[in-house]
């Protein structure tokens, strides 16, 4: 603004600025740089959100360019979405930036951004962001029409949008996904989903989702087919435990020990000789403290969270065992599920099934195997009816999409020439082998 | 997915029925009226194929108001509806025995049906949609899981109580096919509701000799695998014989003692998604026929009935009495509505004519 407008402009008094004067030198830079504005509230709005407005008197247009660079935060790497390898690359609040980092992982012409503005009295500005040769149109008509149905005073984080715009607001599985890494976007984007972002946000939206899109990390990819696949398959288990275990414990020797093997049932059961609460109230005793001490960890200041964490779960646990609050092995099955409920790469799922548990071992204790396989099923059922824009959140399971399928306990292997069909991509091919006549030189061979 | 939702309500719902007739009948050869009862069904199959046809966009309960009047037509599909209703009772009754006698010893019948009801009806809520899907989500692990455990049951089979291969004299077959029929019945009175929901109508007939197929082919190797372990006497003497001869799998290194509750772990899934599927179709039917109220409000109706039939009933004793005659009978009922719907449309002209 100063170098390029007011240093051109400098020594002008404002009352003589007429066309064909200075304003001729400052003029291209303004056009390249400004928008036009016809209307004044499209002016008012431009000056709320630190735009500069240059006006003549008596001209019926004016310029409006931005000029409020705000705090900024650099780049750092990802909180919660962390991987071994990969980008170090995470979103900040600012959109521009973030749709830049986006741009740096394609660079393709058909690379659209939408732009909007959302709330009434923020005027935050948002982006919808797709492929436009790749995305299905019609999921980009739905995500557009969605987003111009909202009409709400203010939207401070994207964490707002996804509630508005989710096909079932009060579902507790997450019907959307929330990303913080550019290179997640990317990959989505290359799908033919779609992309949300808003500013002062570091947190993408990605529509639709499937509940196999959530226990995938970019690492998968970045590793060979074996190391991405076995990493994937641990993380799929991770996530089984912590849903069931502790159901699992409960209904298997709180109500049908005789399903274990008679020597395993009496050495754990001997172990809880001397606890004073049933096994219910044990189990949700610990699990309930774990939550807590969760949460807290959260506000602890850095310094300190780790080492206290650590101590007060080690001198609590010995002092619980020792004063016959918890057995040994209630206190370890609650420990593998706190550590298991961590192993899933989207915070969102995980607190659905943290929530989703409770559900679980509450059936457990009242039925057994067979309440908690009523439970399950029921969970699962309502699942299975969730939809995400129109794509069943169960897919490719469930409509089973045969090929599909290759891409969910396992990893899909790269060289897969066709892309799936989840997310009907109106491109459908997303790799081939180039012939010798494509590559140009025939076989290389090293000298 | 039509197959594999279709499949999952066959073996959720039928799967457990005792062959108590068939062995009756056909004594050691009782797994030959399994064929029996497959070419008893054929005719069935074809009327369902005939009734799509003549009716693509209806099902047999509109078709039956077309065919019968209005008022005719919807005390007959009351009373079809209420025969399968009874069915169904029965059914959750049989499985809220079945759970309480191997894993809720302790447990009121009725808070395992309870328990049953609510489950399925909160999968019924969220209507076919989710039903089918969870459907096809769960169908390749359990069927796979169920054929293993079938085949692990031939542990301690003596091939001497399966001979010999012909005991008995067709007509017999026959009688014991005819009881057998009932085990088809959940899929196939399923696709008398559903076939107007198909993408692909002319994909109903290998879907119902698909199906056919494979449930001939597990009730062929359970029937053959419980009297080749337990003899013809020992068959009747169980009340679940199935799964009596799932639980004698001993196998001493796996982790859970017993295999038999893991079986009866995954036949119960089946039920629930089953059961959930019929629930749909009754409260469906119900608010076809009467045109009022909203869906819930008919699936919460046919909950409290079922839940309230199934608690009524006093004992074991009553319940498999009553499923015996139901195997008896289940042939005729499920003849006798769709054929004379059929025949009434074939008299009174109505529906699609061809030619």
């Amino acid at each position: 603004m100063d170098d390029r407008i007011l240093k051109p402009l400098g020594g002008v008094r404002p009352n003589s600025l007429q066309r064909g004067s200075q304003w001729e030198k400052v003029l291209p830079e303004i056009g390249r740089r400004g928008k036009l504005r016809n209307h004044t509230d499209e002016v008012a709005a431009d000056l709320l959100s630190g735009h500069a407005i240059i006006h003549l008197t008596g001209s019926s247009e004016a310029y409006a360019l931005m000029c409020y660079g705000g705090p900024k935060r650099q780049p750092t790497d990802p909180h919660v979405e962390r991987t071994v390898r990969g980008s170090r690359l995470s979103f900040v609040e600012n959109l521009n930036d973030n749709i830049g980092m986006i741009r740096l992982f394609i660079q393709d012409p058909a690379l659209r951004i939408h732009r909007l503005k959302i709330g009434r009295r923020t005027g935050t500005d948002g982006a919808v962001i797709y492929l436009n040769n790749l995305a299905d149109p019609g999921l980009v008509e739905e995500v557009k029409q969605r987003l111009g149905r909202i009409e709400i005073d203010g939207v401070l984080d994207s964490g707002y949008l996804e509630q508005l715009i989710t096909d079932n607001r009060w579902s507790v599985l997450p019907l959307t996904q929330a990303t913080e890494r550019p290179d997640k976007v990317a990959a989505a984007l290359l799908e033919g989903r779609v992309a949300l972002a808003v500013n002062c946000s570091p947190n993408l939206i990605i529509v639709p989702v499937t509940v196999n899109d959530l226990y995938q990390s970019p690492d998968d990819y970045y590793w060979g087919f074996w190391f991405g696949s076995f990493l994937r398959f641990f993380r799929i288990l991770g996530n089984n435990i912590a849903v069931a275990l502790p159901g699992l414990y409960v209904a298997l020797l709180g109500v049908n020990p005789e399903a274990l093997p008679v020597t395993f049932a009496l050495v754990v059961s001997g172990g809880r000789m001397g606890v004073a609460f049933p096994l219910i109230i044990e189990l949700l005793l610990i699990e309930f403290t774990l939550e807590i001490f969760r949460e807290a960890s959260l506000r602890l200041p850095q310094t300190v969270s780790q080492t206290l964490g650590v101590t007060t779960g080690i001198v609590l646990g010995i002092a619980a065992v020792g004063a016959g609050l918890v057995s040994n092995a209630t206190l370890v099955v609650s420990v593998v599920t706190a550590i298991a409920s961590y192993s899933g790469p989207d915070y969102g799922i995980g607190l659905s099934w943290r929530i989703l548990k409770y559900i679980l071992v509450i059936a457990a204790a009242l039925f057994g195997l067979v309440g908690l396989v009523a439970a399950g099923i029921a969970i699962l059922g309502y699942a299975a009816s969730q939809n995400s824009f129109g794509v069943a959140y169960l897919a490719p399971w469930s409509p089973i999409h045969g090929v599909e399928l290759l891409d969910t306990v396992l990893r899909r292997p790269l060289w897969i020439p066709r892309r799936f069909a989840t997310y009907h991509p109106t491109d459908e091919v997303r790799y081939r082998e180039k012939g010798a006549a494509d590559i140009g030189s025939g076989r290389r061979e090293d000298e | 997915m039509t197959f594999a939702v279709l499949l999952v309500i066959g073996i959720g719902i039928a799967y457990l029925i005792p062959p108590y007739e068939a062995v009756k009948f056909c004594g050691p050869s009782g797994y030959l009226a399994v064929p029996a009862s497959a070419l008893l069904i054929v005719p069935l199959i074809l009327l369902l194929i005939a009734l799509e046809r003549r009716f693509p966009h209806d099902n047999l309960l509109i078709a039956a108001e077309k065919v019968f009047g209005k008022f005719l037509g919807k005390v007959g599909n009351l009373l079809f509806l209420f025969l399968l209703i009874g069915y169904i009772i029965f059914g959750t009754r049989n499985a809220a025995e079945l759970i309480s006698t191997y894993l809720l010893d302790a447990t009121p019948n009725w808070a395992v049906i309870c328990l049953i009801l609510t489950s399925s009806g909160l999968l019924a809520f969220n209507g076919l949609v989710g039903v089918s899907r969870l459907a096809g989500f769960i169908f390749i692990p359990t069927i796979a899981f169920r054929l293993l455990m079938l085949l692990v049951a031939t542990q301690g089979l003596e091939w001497d109580h399966l001979l010999p291969v012909f005991s008995a004299q067709p007509l017999d077959y026959l009688k014991a096919g005819s009881t057998l029929v009932v085990i088809y019945a959940p899929w196939l009175i399923s696709l008398f509701f559903i076939y107007p929901l198909l993408s692909k109508p002319q994909k109903l007939k290998p879907i119902c000799f698909g199906l056919l197929g494979v449930q001939a082919l597990l009730l062929f190797l359970s029937v053959a695998i419980m009297i080749g372990v337990f003899g013809v006497r020992g068959v009747p003497s169980y009340t679940w014989p199935v799964y009596e001869a799932v639980r004698r799998i001993d196998i001493p290194l796996l982790a859970l003692n017993q295999i038999g509750l893991l079986f009866l772990i995954v036949w119960f899934t089946l039920f629930l998604t089953a059961l959930a599927f019929f629930l749909y179709i009754y409260a469906s039917s119900l608010r076809l026929i009467f045109q009022s109220y909203d869906y819930r409000w008919w699936l919460l109706g046919i909950c409290l009935l079922t839940g309230a039939g199934a608690i009524i009933i006093p004992d074991l004793f009553v319940d498999v009495q009553i499923l015996t005659y139901l195997r008896l009978y289940a042939l005729i009922i499920l003849y006798a509505y769709p054929f004379l719907v059929y025949l009434g449309a074939l008299l009174g002209k109505k529906g699609v004519r061809r030619g």
